[in-house]
């Protein structure tokens, strides 16, 4: 929307096929620094499949990500979250028999500088790196409201926590652009007006852009500055909110035509 | 800076460790049998193999079959470079030894040279399976590492002009004493239990956890499980150059696949994952087989005669293992670890109950 600031992700052309099935057909998106952008459709419309193709998990059969200015869709996943490109998942993939610190710390990973023979010998350099880390990911924790669970195994948070923890989890990698799947499924309505917020205060706090898919119209419709309605692997519509609610090919897409 | 402390405080303590194990070993090397002794230093071998198995198999969660084709490798190339030149002329009676490995012999003040290089080519060997196999996810690497296990056997039967074959070499001198196993174990545990607490042992776990998740956090899957898998052969490496140079012979049949199985054994018993499990486990199996001795040898069970029967043992551990899948299924240990600030809290508790 704000073409005077810079391009951060540019989607060209992008397709993805699985066998007979054309998954993704022709996607073309533009984000701009700052964007909150919502992503929405009827289920199997191709969404979480453009997600899997910005953030590597799959390479698009044809088409191109370009993600500040360099060409992305070829990259191993953990590269290009080093460009600086994190996200969540729809089903929560956490790392459930650790604890909700480790979860944060092991974001920090890909940019650890530290040899496994330092870290194996434990030498003071690496041992205060380690205690530098630990009080970053601390820190998070506190930002995010989860410092009070600090120790728990992430799999026994209660699920809006989960959801909460794997957000955090995905900032720690310090993004440009965070893809968010499915935020609030399965919350209910207070746990969702909260995460609106949530997602309201990290924008701000740490300067992301975030793309966003959600099928909570509450959401979409509340957050978001501009939507994107993709159906059967096309883009239908796009615009600000009070424009998608009107378009007749969204109410068709969602409703069916009336015969 | 009261974290600072309590890490000056776990060196210290670990020092006191190291210091108790030390007088612990010049006992038992005065006091205890020659048989007891050996079987200690089984143990400590066990330790050595098993803690290295675990950080691929416990802790990344790649499913590995292959710590005997590792230890095959340590034992056979300790074993080459360690044989006395009178010795090598003695043993391969068939084909000579090849160039250049019966020009020389490592004199007994190169021992830990020659262990080092049987950790360093049992690592090169993960190194080559792993970069093929661990790019995938599932089972690839069991298949792979079990055919490998079965390739280093083949290979050790018929290069005869290398390993002398089905008839092994004999007379390799007994360097292994109380002081390399426990020392190494030691050093084995220090050294797994740091990594596994740093950031690379995140890592592994992330994987272990979920792959597609520890990827899109930024973390290098092939690199990290890589790490895991030839740290794990080199300690599988060195764990076999030990036993060939405490029973003082290497052939085909010493590290066949029972010896993987052993070892998973160990480290299913102790909890995949945990490396005060698999320490624990390891040495109590060490002296279960020992003790378990006794259902192989003949038996009269009132009037009953049962002749022994060899092979008894590995049943009784089986029951044992399909006992604690079914009713344990965390392993004796699940996923805990011992740490110097537990000890400290149970004996500060311990005190406050007495008072």
């Amino acid at each position: 929307m704000n073409n005077a600031s810079n391009t951060l992700l540019s989607l060209q052309g992008l397709t993805m096929v699985f066998g007979g099935l054309v998954a993704v057909n022709d996607f073309n998106l533009d984000l701009h620094d700052g964007d909150l952008v919502g992503l929405i459709g009827p289920n199997g419309a191709g969404k979480t499949t453009v997600f899997n193709m910005i953030s590597g998990q799959y390479i698009p059969t044809k088409g191109k990500v370009i993600f500040d200015g360099q060409e992305v869709q070829r990259l191993m996943p953990n590269v290009i979250t080093g460009l600086g490109i994190a996200r969540t998942f729809q089903n929560i993939r956490l790392f459930g028999n650790l604890s909700v610190l480790d979860n944060i710390m092991v974001s920090f990973h890909g940019k650890l500088k530290a040899s496994f023979i330092a870290a194996m010998i434990g030498t003071p350099g690496y041992l205060s790196t380690e205690r530098d880390l630990r009080e970053e990911a601390y820190s998070l924790l506190e930002a995010v409201e989860l410092s009070d669970v600090a120790y728990e195994d992430a799999q026994s948070l209660p699920y809006g926590k989960q959801r909460r923890l794997e957000i955090a989890r995905a900032l720690a990698t310090h993004p440009k652009l965070l893809l968010l799947d499915e935020p609030a499924a399965g919350m209910n309505p207070y746990e969702t007006l909260h995460l609106m917020r949530f997602i309201q205060r990290i924008r701000k706090d740490f300067n992301v852009t975030i793309l966003l898919i959600e099928h909570d119209m509450k959401v979409v419709m509340g957050i978001c500055e501009r939507v994107l309605v993709m159906d059967f692997g096309i883009q239908i519509a796009d615009g600000t909110p009070d424009k998608i609610r009107n378009d007749p090919k969204v109410i068709e897409a969602y409703l069916g035509v009336d015969e | 800076m009261e974290r600072k402390n309590t890490t000056r405080r776990d060196m210290i303590l670990t020092g006191m460790l190291l210091v108790l194990l030390m007088i612990g070993v010049a006992l038992a090397n005065r006091y205890l049998s020659s048989y007891l002794v050996r079987v200690l230093n089984t143990a400590c071998i066990y330790v050595v193999a098993a803690v290295g198995y675990n950080l691929i198999n416990g802790i990344t969660g790649q499913f590995s079959l292959g710590p005997n084709g590792f230890m095959a490798i340590g034992g056979y190339t300790v074993a080459i470079l360690m044989l006395p030149l009178a010795e090598k002329e003695a043993v391969y009676f068939i084909y000579p030894l090849m160039w250049p490995f019966n020009s020389f012999s490592f004199p007994p003040s190169m021992f830990v040279v020659a262990l080092f290089a049987g950790g360093v080519m049992a690592a090169l060997a993960a190194l080559v399976i792993g970069i093929p196999t661990l790019r995938l996810r599932g089972d690839y690497l069991a298949i792979a590492t079990f055919g490998f296990g079965e390739i280093i056997f083949i290979i050790a039967n018929n290069w005869i002009s290398l390993t002398n074959g089905a008839l092994g070499i004999k007379g390799i001198p007994q360097y292994t004493n109380l002081w390399w196993t426990a020392g190494l174990a030691f050093a084995t545990v220090y050294f797994v239990k740091s990594l596994v607490n740093s950031s690379y042992g995140r890592a592994m776990k992330a994987i272990r956890e979920n792959e597609v998740a520890a990827a899109a956090m930024g973390v290098d899957l092939l690199r990290n499980k890589l790490l895991a898998f030839v740290l794990s052969g080199f300690l599988a490496g060195v764990a076999g150059g030990l036993f060939v140079t405490l029973i003082s012979t290497v052939s085909p049949t010493l590290f066949t696949f029972a010896m993987t199985f052993n070892l998973l054994i160990i480290i299913v018993l102790g909890g995949l994952g945990s490396i005060t499990g698999a320490t624990i486990t390891a040495v109590i199996f060490a002296f279960l087989q020992e003790i378990l001795r006794e259902v192989e040898a003949p038996m009269t069970i009132g009037p009953w005669h049962l002749p022994g029967i060899p092979g008894m043992r590995m049943v009784v551990f089986s029951a044992l293992l399909v006992a604690l899948m079914i009713f344990y299924r965390r392993g004796l240990f699940g996923r805990w670890e011992i740490s110097w600030q537990q000890v400290i809290s149970w004996l500060k508790r311990e005190r406050i109950q007495h008072e």
